[in-house]
């Protein structure tokens, strides 16, 4: 009885060990094919506009990642640091820069935001693969 | 031809027989002290007590548990089989754990697929690692949850036998102990002592 109780233990954990595949086509691990992540955004900045501005905006500049790994960029805001981050741009180029003005047609308006920045990589059947966000960066619009 | 045949098998036939009467030992068949049978009336006793084992064993056979049937009803529902040779608590307590374990699993199961549709549909890389680690976790608890109700079905088919051998020991020794010394006759309308 200690045998077969044995048995079915080692069995159940070499089932538990290969049971779930990795089989997202954008998943790196899973799917060698396509490559690395991209890469981490890296020096994020932002400035805000200023009073004497009468349309408001934020830009944002970061270090231009490798064409590699990195086809264009999304740019999310916040309201404050922990809540909800929603998309607000997207640079279709492997450019460092990114003037934020408005979104959906509402501009931007005198405030606090948090920003942040991640690469994506298009491929062209799988999708597009995005790669970590930057930690927030806090900016005033004035 | 066939006439000289016939007779000589026949003659063939009767000298066999012959030589089998001359190599049986009758005396040694019809000698009933081998038995422990002094006389005739040893021997209607032996008869009395044989035919009252007989149906001792009838009514073991109608009160107590075949044990292929018990394995069967414990391979279908775990517990069933201890159930029917009266061992409520054992049965109860299999059943129990046999279904507490099946929904962990069931229950742990759904997570999984829930947290591995969420990744195969991921985009972030992120989103994928977390996705996929919070799929595993709950997989890898409801596969073990199910090998531990395989290793509870399997003791319950171990300890069915077990049991029903058991219950049916004390069905044997109630009915030794309910019917031993009384005449028993067991007939259509059931059974009957004589007092």
């Amino acid at each position: 009885m200690r045998s077969i109780v044995l048995f079915v233990l080692i069995l159940s954990l070499m089932l538990a060990s290969a049971c779930l595949k990795r089989n997202n086509p954008l998943d790196p691990s899973g799917n060698p094919g396509i490559g690395p992540a991209p890469e981490n955004v890296s020096n994020l900045v932002c400035v805000g506009s200023v009073e004497s501005n009468q349309h408001k905006f934020v830009r944002l500049t970061w270090d231009v990642n490798s064409d590699e790994t990195t086809s264009g960029y999304y740019v999310y805001r916040a309201c404050s640091y922990n809540s909800e981050f929603v998309r607000v741009g997207t640079v279709q180029t492997n450019t460092g820069q990114f003037i934020h003005t408005e979104t959906n047609g509402v501009p931007v308006v005198p405030g606090e935001y948090w920003y942040q920045v991640s690469g994506f990589k298009d491929h062209n059947d799988l999708g597009r693969l995005e790669g970590r966000r930057t930690s927030p960066v806090w900016v005033k619009v004035k | 031809m066939p006439r000289i045949l016939l007779p000589a098998i026949l003659f063939l036939l009767m000298i066999s027989c012959l030589q089998a009467q001359n190599s049986f030992d009758l005396n040694a068949f019809s000698d009933s002290t081998k038995y422990g049978w002094q006389d005739w009336r040893d021997r209607g006793d032996y008869r009395a007590g044989l035919l009252d084992r007989q149906k001792l064993l009838q009514i073991y056979e109608m009160e107590s548990n075949p044990i292929r049937r018990s394995i069967a009803k414990s391979m279908m529902l775990p517990g069933w089989g201890q159930i029917s040779s009266r061992a409520y608590t054992k049965g109860t307590i299999i059943l129990g754990s046999e279904l507490i374990v099946l929904g962990a699993s069931l229950y742990f199961f759904d997570r999984s697929n829930y947290y591995y549709n969420k990744y195969m549909n991921a985009t972030q890389i992120d989103n994928i690692e977390n996705y996929y680690s919070d799929a595993v976790r709950p997989r890898q608890y409801s596969i073990l949850l199910l090998s531990l109700g395989g290793i509870i079905w399997i003791y319950n088919i171990f300890d069915v036998i077990e049991t029903t051998d058991e219950y049916n020991a004390m069905v044997w020794q109630e009915i030794v102990e309910k019917y031993g010394s009384q005449p028993v006759n067991i007939g259509p309308g059931g059974i009957q002592i004589r007092f």
